[in-house]
């Protein structure tokens, strides 16, 4: 048997049913939303309709505006979090188990333990009702179902500082301390050193990462399900709303939409795949 | 520059490294001073207390007229060259060679000037724009050595200064005319 | 102050972040009624773990359904995913690059991106609505991921020692067994366990395929908080992330620092 057929044969299953899905939800989307399938009716009429409906343009940029803020957030909080991890402090294995721990936990129960912990009746309320900051629920700050959708954006960033703090620990090991170091004796100071040594070293896995979080707050569903308001809602949440609609004419636009970000995603798939797959042919610098 | 160790001691150097008790030493002004003993014998752990990135317990570490104790490593003016070349993977070689000249603040062409003398000192001239991963072990290990000596430090502190560097470079000018204090082990 | 004791500080403050939202949970799944302004529940009962735990609730159901589609999912994406991963870890071929892009693109590509393709897709194949349905489309996120760590492990596998084995006499199952297995188990087990939680966090793909017929834990979870059983709701949450503590923790002595990223999704 050459290396060729092996290959074939070991990759074989896994491409057809991950090819085979993956290929078809994207290819039938994309019919679907240009009106070719089941009937050719070409048209561009959803993507109009969509573009052209302030619902829809409100919707991405509270989705945009959830993905960036969370992301920003997220990575910035991690990169101080991984760099405290680092060294040593009395109960540093504590946080990291907790840090790890936190990572198992599904995106739907964060965002209901931080509905019961930061809604106007939540815990954090009723300690300010104990403590005479406010009389009424009405009065403690709307965090969930709120413009801002800080209660979604808390909830991301208490799910993804984990995340990419780990993947930064993961890094931070492989590099080790010499190069700091050799920096130090070069006359760097311990800003210096960070600065010119280690954040450049660092530099890809944090962007890597943190394109992975960004697709993830941008696309997933459930958190603003929980904790969004009701207009303008998430992108995920509206397309999804509009895919289960009783009007079956708003499914082409529900396509649109899932189209519409699926771009952003293979965008977003490149951009990850420069940072992490070895480049042939070019060097890695 | 005299460097002078008076009862050094570190009884908890870290992962890897070997203790220090007491040690006394006194290396002249231009001189050569080279540690021997066994490994684990704590040749790294003296370096690296004398560069900075550790502390003793007790003891004094004194460079001409001055304790260089409580100073961070960057005001030691004393440069390390550790056992592996650990080049910056993100820089060029020049961009290496000039990294501690940068952060001085000199203009660039000052600084283009004194790296491009530096690489041809250690036989690299013309590789400048090339990457750490594009040298030889050898090359690599004279670029870090040329990355210490370009600053002009008061003392050069070289880890295993032959390991990995080729025999025909081991007796290369710039190991043999620097001016600076130094300790090789 | 010295700089330990500020680190001290601060970890403290990260660790009762990470634990914040959890405990409202736990209070809840013990309250009798929890009124607002109320610091903590007036009465403590053990109702609402008494319904969840009980044949009315739908939990225990749901459970074992949810059960059942990781553990599907995971043996399905280990049976495919260990020869892929093996194809990818040692050799280097042309089209690896856009092999490695389609199998990053699930975890890449936001839900609601596939999500109602696969739904037509699966609307086709009439498999909506149904528990093997599910488990099919958990494939998407799930082995990708496994061949993923699979490719990482293998990508470490010196292939001399199967050969040393064959030309001991072993047949090629038997060196599979006795030799390959044995090497690559700690790191099939991790990518296996982590794949697990993979398909036992999906939400929005159970959601679409199963049509609303396919309940698993999540969906139950969602249904009573948004029915403001909070003390249900919360009596499910901890009962769902309990095989993530128990991976965690069969998990944390041995997975560590470098091989640990290779396992990590948001």
């Amino acid at each position: 048997m050459t290396d060729r057929t092996r290959i074939l044969l070991l990759l074989g299953p896994a491409l057809v049913l991950v090819g085979g899905m993956v290929l078809s939800a994207l290819g039938l989307a994309l019919l679907r939303s240009l009106h070719l399938f089941p009937v050719v009716a070409p048209d561009l009429s959803a993507y109009a309709t969509v573009l052209g409906s302030p619902g829809f343009l409100a919707s991405l940029a509270l989705s945009v505006w959830i993905a960036t803020v969370s992301t920003a957030l997220a990575a910035a909080l991690a990169l101080a979090l991984a760099l405290l991890l680092r060294r040593g402090f009395p109960g540093r294995g504590m946080v990291a188990v907790l840090v790890q721990l936190n990572l198992t936990v599904p995106h739907v129960v964060g965002a209901i333990g931080l509905l019961y912990l930061v809604s106007q009746s939540g815990a954090f309320a009723r300690l300010a009702h104990a403590a005479g900051l406010i009389a009424r629920p009405g009065e403690f700050p709307a965090l969930t179902h709120d413009p801002y959708a800080i209660g979604i954006i808390l909830t991301y960033i208490w799910k993804e500082v984990p995340f990419i703090t780990l993947i930064l620990l993961a890094k931070l090991q492989t590099l080790g301390e010499g190069h700091e170091q050799v920096a130090r004796s070069l006359g760097a100071t311990r800003w210096q050193a960070f600065r010119h040594v280690l954040l450049p070293q660092l530099a890809p896995a944090l962007a890597a990462a943190s394109a992975l979080v960004f697709a993830f707050a941008f696309g997933a569903y459930e958190i603003p399900l929980i904790l969004g308001a009701h207009a303008p809602e998430a992108l995920p949440v509206a397309a999804w709303r509009a895919f289960t609609d009783v009007d079956l004419t708003r499914r082409p636009q529900a396509f649109a939409i899932s189209v519409l970000v699926a771009g952003l995603g293979i965008a977003l798939l490149l951009l990850y795949a420069r940072l992490t797959l070895p480049q042939r042919g070019r060097h890695a610098g | 520059m005299r460097l002078e160790l008076q009862g050094l001691r570190l009884a908890y150097p870290g992962a890897g490294l070997a203790t220090i008790s007491d040690l006394d030493l006194v290396a002249e002004k231009g001189s050569l001073t080279a540690l021997l003993g066994p490994s684990g014998s704590g040749k790294t752990t003296v370096m690296k207390l004398i560069a900075g990135h550790l502390s003793p317990d007790a003891g004094d570490i004194r460079l001409g007229d001055r304790s260089l104790l409580g100073l961070p490593p960057e005001k030691r003016r004393v440069a390390m060259v550790f056992q592996d070349p650990l080049l910056f993977p993100h820089l060029t070689l020049a961009g290496n060679v000039g990294f501690g000249l940068r952060l001085r603040g000199l203009p660039p062409a000052r600084i283009a000037a004194d790296v491009e003398a530096m690489l041809a000192r250690v036989q690299l001239a013309g590789l400048g724009d090339r990457r750490p991963h594009q040298l030889s072990g050898g090359q690599q290990q004279r670029a870090a050595l040329a990355r210490a000596l370009v600053l002009r430090p008061d003392l050069l502190l070289l880890d295993e200064p032959s390991v990995g560097v080729d025999p025909l470079s081991r007796r290369s000018p710039a190991l043999t005319r620097a001016s600076a204090t130094r300790c090789a082990a | 102050m010295r700089a330990e004791t500020w680190r001290l500080l601060a970890g403290v403050l990260v660790a009762l972040a990470l634990v914040l939202p959890l405990v409202p949970l736990a209070i809840w799944s013990g309250a009798h009624g929890w009124r607002y302004p109320d610091l903590l529940p007036q009465q403590w009962s053990g109702k609402a773990w008494t319904l969840a735990l009980s044949d009315r609730g739908g939990v225990v159901e749901s459970l074992g359904l949810t059960l059942t589609i990781a553990i599907a999912t995971t043996a399905l994406a280990a049976l495919v995913g260990v020869p892929a991963g093996r194809a990818l870890g040692l050799y280097d071929f042309r089209g690896k690059r856009l092999i490695l892009l389609l199998l990053l693109a699930p975890a890449i590509l936001p839900g609601i991106a596939l999500v109602l393709g696969l739904h037509d897709l699966f609307l086709r194949l009439g498999l909506v609505g149904t528990t093997g349905g599910v488990i099919l489309a958990h494939l998407v996120p799930v082995l990708p991921y496994m061949t993923l760590v699979m490719a990482a492990v293998f990508a470490g596998f010196d292939t001399r020692i199967e050969a040393q084995a064959r030309s001991l006499g072993a047949g090629p199952l038997r060196t599979f067994a006795t030799v390959t297995l044995p090497v690559i188990l700690p790191g099939l087990l991790t990518g296996a366990l982590f794949a697990f939680l993979v398909s036992w966090s999906q939400y929005l793909l159970t959601l679409a395929i199963g049509g609303g017929r396919v309940q698993t834990l999540p969906l139950v979870l969602y249904s009573y908080a948004a029915a403001g059983r909070n003390d249900v709701a919360g009596a499910i949450a901890l009962i769902y992330i309990l095989p993530g503590l128990a991976i965690l923790l069969f998990t944390a002595s041995r997975v560590t620092g470098r091989g640990f990223g290779a396992v990590l999704r948001p």
